[in-house]
């Protein structure tokens, strides 16, 4: 028989979507939180917490006094600059007299206190949500890691399955409004809540999923990028004095400690140099919002400095970086602000910027939180859909099997991903920070990557990261062993008081506690610790929904609890 | 506050073309609107939403007020789809004083 476009488009959207929709949750999960991946990363530094910030010229001269005495001779300096509005960490590093590369991160109120907490805390949650946690080299490192072409797999089938979910729908219009709450088929809940949340969020969807492939398209199709490797085209002049490589995105640009820095330029004779400060003036009023200045050669007569602004720019929808670098020992200008992007680059920081979503402040991040949680939910009632209108009609005993390994599955991936997630933020919230390794932390590549160590050997952000993958390990077990529908309640019951919980641990843990950020007025920590118990307190109202004192028992009539498979 | 006041003149839009979506009708009226109702509502309905972009447009100018107008479209049609489920006369009526805040909050503002 002839199956018709929207047969045949159904067959797609169903099975990619349930298959990669396992995937696909714990993508838009950690995208979703990975939004105010900075706050979490100032969540998961007590020594940062309510500390009064110094500003911005403050803290600059305070850097330049503070490397003064600590390197005075160093042949490189290098300042990140904290962002007060979302991550205020100071990073120092300087060159030690072997040109190896040193670091000192700093709490930048001036008092000279070190954050000696290194946490995975945020980035984790941007690197999960693309490379599954495995660790990258870096772009001409060229290591070929399926975990990222996974995830690029899976967003391919998110983008397919949008599109196939469009064709399918058919009443678009007609229903755009629709969510019968008490009809009679359970599986038609399901659906309308599954079409609403994507028909009315799909321009977002859309858009970040596209975004995010072509960001990335050429890890997904490599052989572009590695022709281009053989017919090289003209370098740009590099630029002055440039510290460690950059990462790609981060506001963090430290080279591994240790490291022996190339690319030193040899030190000319002591000569009194501009003040730093009153450059880095000139270079703000030019560029906005600056984020890192490198200096070379300090009170040298060849001294340079280059002051560069921020990927992450609050201004514009972009992902490149400005610079400008002054000579030292004049305050002559010698490369002046101005990005000269080509046209590529000009596409993909259209990519990058609406991916990354860095622009526009709290509000914007706060839209592209809830869009994000609306995909992560929309996918999680897709999951359940598939069984729910299924299970009834099946006719085998292999299908009614296949359908109660489903409902296990789902459990394992929504309920298992959101354990995991939760688990990892108290891990980041009690281990002890003495298990911090004082030297990691801003080393090169990709920060937040499993590793393989004997647990004795483990530093605190290793343990961070087994947290969330045991969490979730034991989360999948507990579904497969479980009754769905009593895992359905007792997992999201679970992951609401972890979340709920989360203010409540921050009373144990020093420099943590709510009341006194309030009235610190960290607003950052206390957002975060906030949305963690607004989320608790909305997951447990989905757990009492599911756990079968539903609402909706029509009178005189049994039914089947709304997750389980007809047992 | 410019935020705010994008999120009601949307859901305000919604509102007005949510209340003359054919399946919705019985719950919202309790005779079926006129033609002309119909016709006004469904116009202020996308004008509204258009309108939605302005506040956008002057808090972040047009590429990033865009991005954001797109986002809060959605934010604003499911704070109208699900509390509707439940009450949909009432958020339907909330959409009328929503027009109208929005347009408060973008005096006052």
């Amino acid at each position: 028989m002839e199956k018709s476009l929207t047969q045949r488009m159904d067959w797609l959207h169903t099975w990619f979507g349930l298959v990669l929709g396992w995937l696909a949750f714990a993508l838009f999960l950690t995208g979703t939180i990975a939004v105010f991946w900075f706050e979490i990363q100032h969540w998961a530094q007590p020594e940062l917490h309510g500390a009064k910030m110094l500003s911005p010229e403050a803290t600059v001269q305070y850097s330049v006094d503070y490397l003064q005495k600590v390197a005075p001779d160093s042949r490189r300096w290098t300042v990140t600059l904290p962002d007060l509005e979302r991550h205020p960490l100071l990073v120092l590093s300087w060159l030690d007299e072997n040109n190896a590369q040193q670091f000192a991160r700093l709490v930048p109120d001036g008092s000279g206190r070190k954050v000696t907490t290194v946490t995975n805390g945020g980035r984790f949650f941007v690197d999960f949500h693309w490379t599954f946690n495995r660790e990258i080299q870096d772009l001409s490192g060229r290591m070929f890691q399926w975990t990222y072409m996974l995830s690029g797999f899976v967003g391919l089938a998110f983008l397919i399955c949008m599109i196939t979910g469009l064709v399918v729908h058919k009443k678009i219009f007609r229903n755009f409004f629709t969510f019968r709450r008490q009809a009679k088929s359970v599986q038609t809940r399901w659906l309308d809540a599954h079409n609403v949340l994507g028909v009315i969020s799909w321009p977002f969807q859309f858009m970040i999923v596209f975004t995010g492939l072509a960001f990335y398209c050429y890890l997904y199709i490599p052989t572009g990028m590695q022709m281009a490797g053989h017919y090289p085209s003209q370098r740009p002049a590099a630029a002055v004095g440039g510290g460690g490589p950059l990462m790609l995105w981060g506001r963090y640009g430290i080279d591994a400690v240790g490291r022996v820095a190339r690319n030193v330029v040899a030190p000319g004779n002591p000569a009194p140099n501009v003040p730093i400060v009153s450059l880095f003036a000139q270079a703000q009023a030019e560029m906005g919002v600056l984020s890192s200045f490198t200096v070379n050669n300090p009170g040298r007569d060849n001294a340079t400095v280059r002051f560069g602004g921020t990927f992450a720019r609050p201004d514009a929808i972009t992902f490149t970086a400005n610079s400008m670098t002054f000579d030292g020992a004049t305050g002559r200008v010698i490369s002046p602000a101005g990005n000269t992007v080509n046209a590529v680059q000009k596409v993909t920081n259209v990519f990058g910027g609406l991916h990354f979503g860095f622009f526009g402040g709290t509000a914007m991040r706060v839209l592209y939180f809830l869009c994000g949680a609306a995909g992560t939910i929309m996918i999680a009632c897709g999951l359940v859909m598939f069984t729910a209108k299924r299970r009834a009609k099946a006719k085998s005993a292999g299908a009614r099997r296949f359908y109660a390994f489903v409902d296990r599955m789902n459990v394992a991936s929504v309920g298992g991903a959101m354990f995991a997630c939760a688990s990892y933020l108290w891990a980041i919230r009690l281990l002890p920070q003495s298990l911090s390794d004082p030297t990691g932390g801003f080393s090169g590549g990709v920060y937040a990557s499993i590793r393989a160590v004997p647990l004795d050997l483990a530093q605190r952000s290793d343990l961070e990261l087994y947290t969330f993958w045991l969490a979730w390990g034991v989360a999948a077990l507990h579904a497969m062993v479980r009754a769905p529908h009593k895992a359905w309640a007792e997992q999201l019951a679970a992951v609401a008081a972890l979340c709920i919980g989360l203010p409540v641990i921050g009373y144990l843990v020093p420099n943590c506690d709510l009341g006194s950020m309030i009235a610190a007025g960290d607003w950052k920590m206390v957002a975060v610790d906030l949305s963690g118990l607004s989320i608790g307190l909305a997951l447990a109202c989905a757990s009492w929904k599911v756990s079968g004192k539903r609402v909706d028992v029509r009178v005189g009539k049994a039914v089947a609890p709304v997750l389980s498979p007809a047992e | 506050m410019y935020l705010l006041s994008t999120f009601l003149c949307a859901y305000a839009g919604f509102a007005a073309l949510c209340a003359i979506t054919a399946r919705n009708v019985p719950l919202v009226w309790a005779k079926p609107p006129s033609r002309g109702v119909v016709t006004g509502l469904r116009t202020a309905g996308y004008l509204l939403l258009a309108l939605s972009w302005i506040p956008c447009y002057l808090q972040w100018d047009v590429p990033m007020g865009t991005a954001a107008w797109v986002m809060n479209l959605a934010a604003s049609g499911l704070a109208l789809v699900f509390p509707f489920a439940y009450a949909p006369k009432r958020s339907v009526q909330a959409g009328g004083v929503a027009a109208l805040l929005a347009g408060l909050v973008l005096l006052v503002r």
